[in-house]
């Protein structure tokens, strides 16, 4: 009888350590005007973005949860901290950043990967940026890389009331409404006409707090001819109680540039990531996502890409690992309402020790949308029979002008394929290990090297332990 | 009453309206059908009451459904154990009053059963009316919710051990009705099914399937074929539920969507945990002639065991450049083309049904339906 894999959990020390909660300023649990009040107090919002916080929270207050997803029912917003400040201002200089907030990100490798392979970094620590630097030479090109909020009230505010919310609006759903009552920090990122920025930005966003939410928002916008990549990275340390992360992603892609939106999400295992994430691209422009969600107790995360303008065009590529006790529902969304417009959808999903992974997509193509053209494939592996994995892939097309195919499979590791290793000297684990590896390679090659090392990483300490 | 109906096994976002259907229909009259059998043993009766056991069979288009047609006669097919049978059943439905049928199939073990059902307008009704069997203008786009005109069939099938089953399914109703087609599977161990079904007609039409695959190596396979045009409304609930060990199943839809059809296609294999061994395919292919269609699919994979194979794939489109540019070459314009590869497409299947008289009847449907459509302009 054929022995059944035993799949050790991940070791996450580097993401687990935990600092010392002494945040310098946090307000009650909980969601009322006041608390919204207050949070646009504390960070002296303009007059229209308080009254903008407190028409969200109305709307939060009409949405019912989705009825459609993973439970959250573990989730109680009455025992949710919606802002916390940590003990620092927000800096350009690791030196000026408190120690222990600088070790934690430099446990994470954040510092190093700025000095080596990095145009700007953003660091966010529970509610508030820390750090945000962008290099001299990408800001003397006109690039912009800051925090929103000193972007709300600077050069660019009317730049930045002119798209928040805008492609996401509060009444989307609830957790946008949510994030609409109570966001603090996220990024602002403009990239001038024909300007292309050839390393990298990254922001960082560290949850430390225990019971707390972070709701950070990610406003980018590329203009026309312009080129950009942006790698988004996230963590926190393992609580007993449930934290929350409802962020949300505003990306604008002008006439015939390119955004290249990356992230390696890692949260821990008491999360629920009810992220949003969407872009609308303008004519022959470029949108192309690359994901990895390895984290999240709860995940509800499906980025969604409009392709408005004639022919431009998107590529998602991404890969979900559910182990114990996470269910992750990840998948991503287009919708094509101009002409000649096309998509790639490509996603692999694991599943082990009881996680459940849900591959979620909706491809619709507009009445408008003539000659465009649509794929998705997605490929689902289990690694044992306590796991469950799913594919809802929804396809809408209104035009008889266009073409769209669909291909799925789902399977387990091929025993041939780990017999065939073993016998060339490689070891059941590592056989295993290599086969999820290669399973996730097409997510892995289009990272840079290394968060493509530390998505290897974590597959292998996944895996480690597997043997049968 | 309002039902819902073609529920999605696990739901989806619900803006984008494929969780399931809503449609009203009130308690219909029942008829039976015009049933023939040849050899084998068949036994035919009607029952008034719901043989036992039954109940239990789930049916693709779900329980409501079910519920209001609970009270009615059964018409019961049986097939002897070890004996080999075909029967043809024709279920005619009038115009004025919405009218139901309920259709019951067991294979007793190891026995072969072949039955070709036929869904069509009565002719009593048709004589009575005489613009023509497709003739009838269309009240709106997506089918008017009145109890008129109205034709509603339940079909189960309970295959015991080792037994086959072989359904023909063709429907040929008019433009202007709505129809109801649920069809439930229960298959034992070694048992298999096999269904080809032909769309062809109504104006709306709501059709549901669930195959329950509960014994090893018990099998299904589907074939479906559609052709919907000009305000036809086409919703359909496939599901295949893997519990035996080793169960295979593969479904094919291959259907033709002309100017103002609207067609959702549900399709579902789920793997419940326990099934090891099994394997699931599903296949759809959609082509799309004319600029004003409506074409949904969701095609889920429900996985809760390792030891599994499944696939799905949806090819959803025009007709091939190639493929056009060949025929145009040949002095064939690109309508023209249409027609000939909807045809051959439906051909392909209306061949393999056993029964010259019902392929005729398949084709004399669509010639009158070619019509209806030049009248219309389409």
């Amino acid at each position: 009888m054929r022995e059944k894999s035993h799949v050790d959990d991940i070791d996450r020390s580097i993401y687990d350590v935990k600092d010392q909660n002494t945040a310098a300023y946090h307000v009650e649990e909980g969601l009322t005007p006041g608390i919204v009040e207050q949070i646009s107090r504390e960070k002296k919002d303009p007059a229209w973005m308080e009254q903008f916080r407190l028409e969200s929270l109305q709307i939060y207050h009409s949405l019912r949860v989705p009825d459609w997803g993973p439970s959250i029912e573990g989730l109680d917003m009455d025992h949710i901290v919606t802002y916390v400040r940590p003990k620092s201002r927000m800096t350009a200089k690791w030196s000026e950043v408190p120690r222990e907030i600088k070790d934690t990100f430099e446990r994470l490798g954040i510092p190093q990967a700025e000095r080596k392979s990095l145009a700007g970094v953003g660091a966010q620590y529970d509610s508030e940026l820390v750090y945000h630097n962008v290099r001299a030479e990408v800001a003397a090109l006109g690039v912009v890389y800051t925090d929103l909020e000193s972007a709300l009230k600077g050069e660019y505010a009317d730049m930045v009331r002119r798209h928040f919310m805008k492609l996401v609006k509060p009444s989307d759903h609830k957790f946008a409404a949510l994030h609409g009552a109570v966001w603090s920090g996220g990024s602002f990122v403009y990239v001038p006409p024909g300007v292309r920025v050839t390393i990298p930005l990254q922001s960082y966003f560290r949850l430390n707090a225990p019971g707390a939410g972070q709701f950070e928002h990610t406003l980018i916008i590329v203009d026309e001819g312009a080129d950009l990549h942006f790698i988004e990275g996230c963590s926190a340390p393992k609580y007993n109680i449930a934290n929350l992360h409802a962020g949300c992603v505003e990306l604008f892609v002008g006439k015939n540039a390119r955004l290249r939106y990356s992230t390696i999400e890692n949260w821990s295992k008491n999360m629920y990531n009810l992220n949003t994430k969407r872009a609308l691209v303008e004519e022959g422009g470029v949108m192309e996502w690359v994901s990895g969600s390895f984290g999240s107790h709860v995940s509800y995360l499906y980025p969604m890409t409009i392709l408005k303008g004639k022919g431009s065009r998107m590529e998602f590529t991404g890969i979900t690992f559910a182990g114990e006790g996470q269910n992750l529902d990840t998948g991503a969304k287009v919708v094509h309402s101009g002409a000649e417009t096309s998509s790639f959808i490509n996603t692999k999903s694991i599943s082990k020790d009881g996680g459940v992974s849900t591959f979620r997509s909706s491809v619709v193509i507009g009445e408008n949308a003539a000659k465009s053209k649509a794929a998705v494939s997605c490929q689902s592996l289990m690694l044992d029979d306590i796991s469950r994995s799913d594919t809802i892939p929804a396809m809408d097309v209104r035009t008889g002008n266009a073409d769209v195919g669909h291909e799925a499979q789902i399977g387990r590791i091929s025993d041939d394929a780990v017999f065939y290793l073993m016998s060339r000297g490689i070891s059941e684990e590592d056989a295993r290990a290599m086969i999820v590896s290669g399973f996730a390679d097409n997510v892995s090659k289009e990272l840079p090297l290394e968060y493509a090392i530390e998505m290897n990483n974590l597959i292998r300490l996944e895996m480690k332990g597997s043997i049968g | 009453m309002e039902l819902t109906l073609n529920r999605l096994p696990v739901q989806t976002w619900n803006h984008l309206g494929m969780n399931e259907s809503k449609a009203l229909l009130e308690k219909p009259r029942f008829i039976q059908p015009q049933a023939t059998l040849q050899d084998g043993g068949l036994s035919w009766e009607i029952r008034e009451d719901e043989p036992e056991g039954w109940k239990r069979i789930d049916t693709g288009m779900g329980h409501e459904i079910g519920e209001m047609l609970e009270e009615g006669p059964v018409g019961m097919l049986t097939s002897p154990e070890d004996s080999s049978g075909c029967a043809l059943l024709e279920y005619a439905y009038g115009k004025e009053i919405p009218s139901a049928g309920r259709l019951y199939i067991h294979a007793e073990k190891g026995s072969r059963l072949s039955v070709i059902c036929l869904l069509r307008t009565s002719e009593a009704k048709e004589k009575s009316d005489p613009s023509g069997a497709f003739g009838q203008s269309a009240e709106s786009g997506s089918g008017a919710e009145t109890e008129e005109k109205t034709a509603v069939l339940e079909t189960k099938i309970f295959a015991e051990e080792g037994a086959e089953v072989k359904l023909y399914m063709v429907q040929l109703l008019d433009q202007g009705f709505r129809c109801f087609n649920d069809l439930g599977i229960h298959c034992r161990q070694g048992a298999g099914t096999e269904l080809l079904k032909l769309e062809l007609g109504a104006e709306c039409l709501y059709t549901g399937v669930l195959a329950d695959l509960a014994g090893k190596s018990s099998s299904f396979q589907a074939q479906l074929g559609y052709h919907v045009a000009g305000g036809q409304h086409m919703d359909m609930n496939y599901v295949v539920r893997h519990q035996g060990k080793k169960s295979r199943s593969a479904m094919d839809a291959c259907g033709i969507l002309e100017e103002g059809a609207f067609k959702l296609f549900r399709g579902t294999i789920d793997f419940v945990r326990g099934c090891a061994g099994a394997k699931g395919t599903e296949r759809e292919e959609a082509l799309l002639l004319g600029n004003k269609v409506t074409n949904q699919t969701i095609p889920l994979i429900l996985c809760g065991e390792e030891d599994v194979e499944g696939d799905h794939g949806a090819t959803i489109g025009r007709l091939d450049e190639k493929v056009l540019f060949y025929l145009g070459s040949r002095g064939i314009d690109q309508k023209t083309a249409g027609q000939m590869i909807s045809r051959a497409r439906i051909d392909a299947l209306s061949e393999r049904i056993p029964s010259p008289e019902v392929q005729e009847k398949i084709t004399a449907f669509r010639e009158e339906k070619e019509e209806w459509k030049r009248e219309k302009k389409l």
